[in-house]
């Protein structure tokens, strides 16, 4: 258990500045760690209804293909016998 | 310090501009030929500025409906700028040759004018009257929008 520990603070020793505080085995402290995570948190960004052009673009797609994507479900769900696992038409009325 | 950090992490939402502001006046290159379009220039006129994309399917409707108000009302002060918000311009090049306009178009590719409307939806339409007024701000279209706009247009342009 001992040389466990040791090992997991000698990992984040060689991280270097990658630790960072988030353990007392690390020179910073949590609020640092905090603060560092809340400037973190402001280079997230949400796509703005503009950009959404990026979004649009065929490699942004779950699927490279909606047809053959449909069809592999469709056959999954004659093999299995079983439906409604995977994204499907309708509002959720539970009627196709 | 907490406040501080909180009203700077929030303070990038800015205000939605919203009928009763002014129209934001900047200068954006044209989309194709011509000189760049300058809001500021078309005071006295009555503006629809529209954000539009090939990507927006609501758009698709409301090309053909603004290209017909703009030839209609233009000779009594109406114009339309068309603010497109393609990642390309080829993209926007495509749709316009299925779907021509006659209306200037501008260029958006540094989110400027996006920006400064504080665009919400697309497509967003801000009507603006005379004075430099946004008097009306459309989200969407749809039917309605587009009989609603010629209402509105019509009216504005009765205003001195």
């Amino acid at each position: 258990m001992q040389k466990r520990e040791t090992r997991s603070c000698g990992v984040k020793k060689t991280l270097g500045w990658l630790c960072l505080g988030f353990t007392d085995g690390c020179s910073a402290t949590p609020r640092f760690s905090f603060v560092l995570l809340a400037l973190t948190l402001c280079a997230c960004t949400s796509v703005a209804p503009y950009q959404r052009g990026y979004l649009a673009r065929p490699d942004m797609a779950f699927e490279d293909s909606p047809g053959h994507a449909r069809a592999i479900e469709k056959t999954y769900s004659a093999k299995e016998a079983a439906s409604g696992g995977a994204s499907v038409g309708g509002g959720g009325c539970g009627c196709n | 310090m907490k406040l501080a950090l909180l009203l700077a992490v929030f303070s990038s939402a800015a205000c939605a501009l919203e009928a009763g502001a002014p129209m934001p006046s900047l200068s954006a290159p044209r989309l194709g030929e011509g000189a760049p379009v300058e809001l500021a220039a078309l005071k006295g006129k009555v503006v629809y500025v529209d954000f539009w994309a090939s990507w927006c399917v609501p758009c698709r409707l409301s090309m053909p409906t603004l290209d017909s108000l703009y030839k209609r009302y233009s000779p009594r002060g109406f114009t339309v700028v068309g603010f497109n918000k393609d990642v390309e311009a080829a993209d926007a090049q495509r749709f316009l040759q299925r779907v021509t306009v006659s209306f200037p178009l501008a260029l958006d590719a540094k989110d400027a004018a996006a920006q400064a409307f504080d665009v919400k939806a697309m497509p967003s339409g801000y009507l603006v009257d005379r004075k430099g007024v946004v008097r009306r701000v459309h989200r969407g279209f749809t039917q309605e929008t587009a009989a609603s706009l010629e209402r509105e247009i019509d009216e504005l342009l009765k205003e001195p």
